[in-house]
């Protein structure tokens, strides 16, 4: 046990943590970025599971990661496309079609793999292409550092990098400034002239790309191979983190951190005899409280005024 | 002679439902002066702002901006050719600051990103230029009230705004920050800037102005110099001859009534800590009918969803049949004999997908015959909503149409039918008759004598004076969350009079005022 | 009445709505086609009209479709209960599974089986119904009480609950030397009876049915439901009128986690000889496509389910002869009945545009 214990605080555990996180924190960001401009998207899920499923697809027919992974980002946003479409031209609830959407790419993926592959439980039989990982010059030979930071998927970088070009977007840009103001009053939004559609448009499909990206993650680098179920509600997760930061991104990112830890843990714990099934249920635990603190806090708040 | 800037030639709109909003309206902005547009709620004011702004379209009748036609095509046209509006309620963003909220849509920049020094510098040399006292960097959700107006005119002035339309600007400012608007109003006098100040408050609009238009039930009624005219001519063209309803002779007098509502001292602040309703005592016994005059948003409606349970008052006491409520749910509160008919119908007085029958019986559910411990009675409440219906004239095709179905009248005499079939003994009314036709206001100023005589007690507001006035045994006027006047009899007061407790020129003695309690 | 037959027209609000059901069932059907025939390179119409009518082919086949309507069906209207009240829950997933395991400990439990065997199927199914109205009271009271976001929330339940679920499953009730996870073969007197002979369907129908009849009781006939539909339709107007939203909110989720239970313990006891789920069942996001795809009306969910099961079973006895069918692929139906049926802007502008037409006609 106290190995385990000392372990938490290594170079390979925050190593760790930052590999299990890469996905939460693709979730988080695409909640954000649709939540902020006042569409939520519940479908975060649901996308992922196709981002994961064509990335892999796509590499495998074309023989190529790449073209597998610019296929990722067009599923993403025909994803942002399709709800876009039905909550902002049809006036469906965004609840009613996420959800619609998550269990559509949940079953419809394992269509897909069946006719893809002939079973209907992984794409172990496609010769699907993986993204690379990448050392860090420099930063590689750094010690600790280098061993948390260096040598990670090709994924990883461009999620780190996406994060900061999203906070950019958000607080630096004219349009994060719009996206902002669709989200938080989009009457204030229209009467200076704003097109709150437009703006909500390209934030969903931002979102989707998002979403897709973190499903690519998981089977062209964390895995090399897609299974159903594989994202195991990380989506949710990501919502879940994005209703904590209630619309301040270093907050997301930082909640989305705390829940990466909690999965790290779980990976580490997968190694002791403790029953994995109970192991397993950490994260949840984790969403589940914040959940619940952040909704104390509100009442509290509400109570103060 | 002055330039005419913006010339509204026999506006006419007529909105689809068939409402006539305006009628053939013509009133001329001269540049460089304070016009005001005066008029009682609904006479069309905001329809009119509208069709200048571009947000409605008229149904007749021409626009010249600076001698040209004008066809804006959206509000931003309007912006673009130099018109700023200041809406009653904030378009601002509360967690923005002062300066992203003043260059939101138009934002300054550097290379792909907002230049927020530069957003900072522009608006800061604006605010100074206009002598606005304000800090840019602040977020708009720690401003009060007066300072976020600030930052609405800004709003209009980072955009070049030429004519600046304030709508009701000094409703929610105290008489110090009028002042203040005041002074700032004349500074853009001097540098060229057209205002355009819509407003109920005559002793203001008189201060103020250099001229005054008036508009009365969608028609405008001429336009004066400020100079010239009294405030008791002007108050004469706003409410107009006395229409001659009277209910008087349905009044019959009601014996040995006993004490139905008795409220102490209430005090209530909303959720920013904004007082709304400041000491306010009154007492209602059975047989009569007592009206609460003032212009809207004087704090009649946080002074009824106090007394009937929808939010939490800070002080005072409020007894209904003698039942200190305080503590009391909403539903014990009806159970203690009181019925409620809410200001916003398609809000709080029904659920527009739920059929007739359903709206019919949402107080009355829970009581014999309609359920038993668990059972709905259906048979009943079919039979009791038939009577209802029928009671009340409400023409629809059944019980089991959907109430959203209805017009405006029908829907209120649904809810009226409801809150009168709980046999309650005090009947809050709240703008019972607004919005709908004639012959449905008629049939339910009926059922409210009705109810009186049977011994009753009502509690009557409306922003319609005619209705007040028709109606009231005894009456008070409420403006700014305090009681200003109480009259123990209509016998003699006009409209006129009211007029002026109501529009802030007048208010009587506290020791009047204390004469709207009843001793126990 | 008279008046209202003669006066009939489509753009009427009844006819229309049915209209647009109908439609969407076509356009989601010959968005299935289009896909058959893309997947296969064909023209598929052949497939297509096996995968319709297969399961009308043979009592067994029939029965296998009321069978697989049950589980959807209970989860529908556990669902329907959330969404009436305004609720978005989808804990009924977790619910179904945790309930399972409870009714399976009940229904292995030599002790608390009496031998009679209606007494004994009642108990299971009781004691499972008893066991999803406990759990769900968890997103029930921080709803309730908090406020909390019931979606995220009945999701991480739903997860917990089955991790939680698993771990009985294996440390208490699994039986050692069995291949797989599996708990001891359920006592007999538990296990439902068959309802038609040479098929497999039990008398959970008959509980099906009666639930159905019973949640249309309680939302039309009772005070709890008049509270349950005012309160999903206008929340202000339910709190002017007098109704308690705190107790409310903890009834619902009380009455739809023990239908959901029960659900949960009708599908083991008629179906299954013993308890082996290793994963989720699905059927909380089910679920909701059946409130929704049945427009929150019992008997709608009740055509749903059915309709719904029919076609997953015509893909599912498809599927062994066809190598492309499978019955994941009816999720194309499904998501396009869910779209459709939810946007408040299908097939309005033709609506609009007829009763102009109309209008014009008329002067």
């Amino acid at each position: 046990m106290d190995n385990i214990l000392s372990s938490f605080f290594s170079a390979s555990f925050l190593f760790i943590v930052i590999r299990v996180g890469v996905p939460l924190l693709y979730a988080s960001m695409s909640a954000y970025v649709a939540d902020i401009s006042g569409i939520p998207n519940i479908a975060v899920e649901g996308i992922m599971i196709f981002g994961a499923l064509f990335g892999v697809y796509i590499s495998a027919i074309s023989g190529s990661a790449w073209i597998g992974l610019l296929g990722v980002i067009v599923v993403g946003i025909v994803m942002g496309l399709v709800m876009a479409f039905f909550t902002m031209k049809m006036k469906a609830s965004p609840i009613m079609i996420g959800i619609a959407l998550n269990l559509f790419a949940t079953d419809f993926s394992v269509w897909l793999l069946l006719i893809w592959t002939g079973t209907k439980g992984t794409t172990a039989s496609l010769p699907s292409k993986v993204l690379p990982k990448w050392d860090i010059p420099v930063i590689k030979d750094i010690p600790f550092i280098g061993e948390v930071l260096s040598g990670h998927y090709f994924l990883t970088y461009v999620c780190i990098a996406l994060a900061i070009l999203i906070a950019i977007l958000v607080y630096k840009t004219p349009f994060g400034l719009r996206m902002k103001a669709c989200g938080l009053d989009e009457h204030a939004a229209e009467s200076v002239g704003i097109k709150v559609n437009q703006v909500r448009l390209i934030a969903i499909i931002m979102s989707g790309i998002l979403a897709a990206l973190g499903g690519a993650y998981l089977s062209m680098g964390y895995m090399s191979i897609f299974s159903s179920n594989m994202t195991a509600s990380r989506g949710w997760t990501g919502i879940a983190a994005n209703a904590v930061g209630g619309g301040n991104f270093l907050i997301v990112v930082l909640t989305t951190f705390v829940f990466s830890i909690a999965q790290g843990v779980v990976n580490k714990l997968a190694l002791t005899e403790l029953p994995s099934d109970l192991v397993n249920i950490i994260p949840y635990v984790c969403v589940l409280l914040a959940m619940v603190m952040l909704s104390i806090q509100k009442m509290r708040k509400q109570k103060v005024k | 002679m002055q330039d005419i800037i913006l010339k509204l030639e026999h506006i006419t709109k007529i909105y689809p439902n068939g409402t006539v909003a305006n009628k053939d309206i013509n009133i001329e902005l001269k540049k460089g002066e304070i016009h005001s547009i005066v008029g009682e709620n609904g006479a069309g004011k905001s329809t009119l702002m509208k069709v200048i702004f571009a947000i409605e379209k008229q149904t007749t009748g021409k626009i010249y901006y600076k001698g040209k036609e004008v066809n804006f095509s959206n509000s931003m046209d309007a912006i673009a050719n130099g018109i700023g509006m200041v809406h009653q309620h904030f378009m601002l963003i509360p967690s923005f600051t002062v300066a992203e909220n003043i260059v939101l849509g138009a934002e300054p920049k550097k290379g792909l990103f907002i230049d927020k020094k530069e957003a900072v510098r522009v608006t800061q040399e604006l605010a100074k230029k206009y002598n606005f006292d304000i800090d840019v960097t602040q977020k708009v959700a720690d401003l009060n009230v007066s300072a976020k107006q600030k930052v609405e005119i800004l709003k209009t002035l980072y955009r070049n705004a030429e004519v600046i339309i304030l709508d009701e600007p000094t409703a929610v400012l105290t008489p110090q920050e009028t002042e203040q608007l005041f002074e700032q109003l004349l500074k853009f006098k001097e540098l060229g800037h057209t205002i355009v100040f819509i407003s109920h408050k005559l002793n203001e609009v008189k201060q103020i102005s250099d001229r005054v238009s008036v508009i009365r039930l969608g028609e405008s009624k001429g336009t004066y110099d400020a100079e010239g005219i009294t405030i008791e001519k002007l108050t004469e063209l706003i409410i107009g001859r006395k229409l001659e309803t009277s209910y008087d002779e349905y009044r019959r007098p009601v014996e040995n009534p006993k004490m139905i509502l008795d409220v102490r001292h209430l005090s209530y602040k909303d959720s920013a800590g904004v007082p709304k309703v400041k000491d306010a005592s009154f007492s209602i016994k059975g047989g009569e009918i007592l009206g609460i005059a003032g212009v809207q948003g004087n704090g009649q409606e946080e002074l009824i969803r106090a007394i009937t349970g929808l939010i939490p008052f800070q002080e005072g006491t409020v007894k209904i049949c003698g039942k200190e409520t305080q503590t009391l749910t909403i539903m014990e509160k009806r159970n203690a004999g009181m019925s409620y008919i809410p200001e916003d119908r398609m809000i709080d007085g029904c659920a527009a997908e739920a059929s007739n029958s359903d709206n019919l019986i949402s107080t009355t559910y829970t009581k014999k015959p309609i359920s038993g411990l668990v059972f709905l009675n259906n048979k009943v409440i079919k039979n009791r909503s038939q009577e209802l219906i029928k009671r009340f004239a409400v023409k629809t095709n059944s019980e089991k149409e959907k109430v959203g179905a209805l017009s405006g009248g029908n829907i209120q005499k649904v809810v009226v039918a409801r809150e009168w079939s709980t046999n309650p003994e005090l009947m809050i009314a709240e703008q019972p008759t607004r919005g709908i036709d004639v012959g449905s206001a008629n049939a339910i100023h009926k059922e409210l004598i009705e109810m009186r005589n049977q011994g009753k007690g009502i509690l009557l507001v409306s922003a319609d004076l005619n209705e007040v006035m028709a109606l009231s045994d005894r009456l008070l006027v409420m403006d700014d969350g305090k009681v200003v006047a109480y009259f123990d009899s209509m016998k003699g007061v006009t409209e006129s009079e009211l007029g002026l407790y109501m529009l802030g020129v007048e208010h009587h003695s506290e020791e009047v005022i204390r004469g709207a309690c009843y001793e126990e | 009445m008279k008046n209202k037959s003669k006066n009939f027209k489509w753009t009427n609000e009844g006819p229309f709505e049915f209209l647009r059901i109908m439609a969407s069932i076509f356009t989601a059907l010959l968005v299935t086609f289009i896909v058959l025939c893309v997947v296969t390179k064909s023209f598929a119409l052949n497939i297509f009209v096996d995968l319709l009518t297969y399961p009308s082919r043979s009592m067994f086949y029939f029965g296998y479709v009321l069978v697989k309507m049950i589980p959807l069906c209970f989860a529908g209207l556990a669902t329907l209960l959330y969404f009436r009240t305004g609720l978005f829950n989808l804990s009924t997933e977790g619910v179904f599974y945790f309930s399972g395991v409870v009714a399976t400990w009940v229904a292995v439990n030599p002790n608390i089986m009496t031998g009679n065997e209606i007494l004994d199927s009642f108990i299971t199914i009781m004691v499972a119904g008893v066991a999803g109205a406990l759990i769900a009271l968890i997103p029930g009271f921080l709803k309730a009480k908090l406020n909390a976001d019931e979606m995220v929330i009945s999701l991480m339940l739903n997860s917990i609950l089955f991790g939680i679920g698993y771990y009985i499953v294996l440390t208490y009730l699994a039986v050692p030397g069995i291949s797989g996870t599996a708990s001891a073969d359920f006592i007999d007197t538990a296990r439902l009876t068959k309802l038609i002979p040479k098929t497999q369907v039990h008398t959970g129908l008959i509980i099906m049915f009666v639930m159905v009849v019973l949640v249309y009781i309680l939302l039309f006939k009772t005070k709890l439901g008049y509270a349950i539909r005012m309160t999903g339709l206008n929340k202000n107007f339910a709190k002017y009128s007098g109704m308690s939203a705190f107790g409310l909110f903890m009834v619902v989720h009380l009455l739809a986690g023990f239908i959901g239970g029960m659900g949960s313990g009708v599908e083991l006891m008629g179906l299954y000889k013993k308890f082996n789920w290793s994963s989720l069942p699905g059927l909380g996001f089910t679920g909701a496509l059946m409130a929704n795809i049945g427009k929150n009306h019992p008997i709608g969910v009740l055509i749903a389910a059915f309709g719904i099961s029919y076609l997953r079973a015509g893909a599912q006895l498809l599927a062994n002869s066809n190598p492309f069918i499978d019955i994941s692929m009816i999720s194309i139906v499904e998501v396009i009945l869910t779209l459709l049926i939810s946007s408040q802007y299908f097939l309005r502008a033709w609506r609009s545009k007829q009763m102009l037409k109309e209008e014009q006609k008329n002067g």
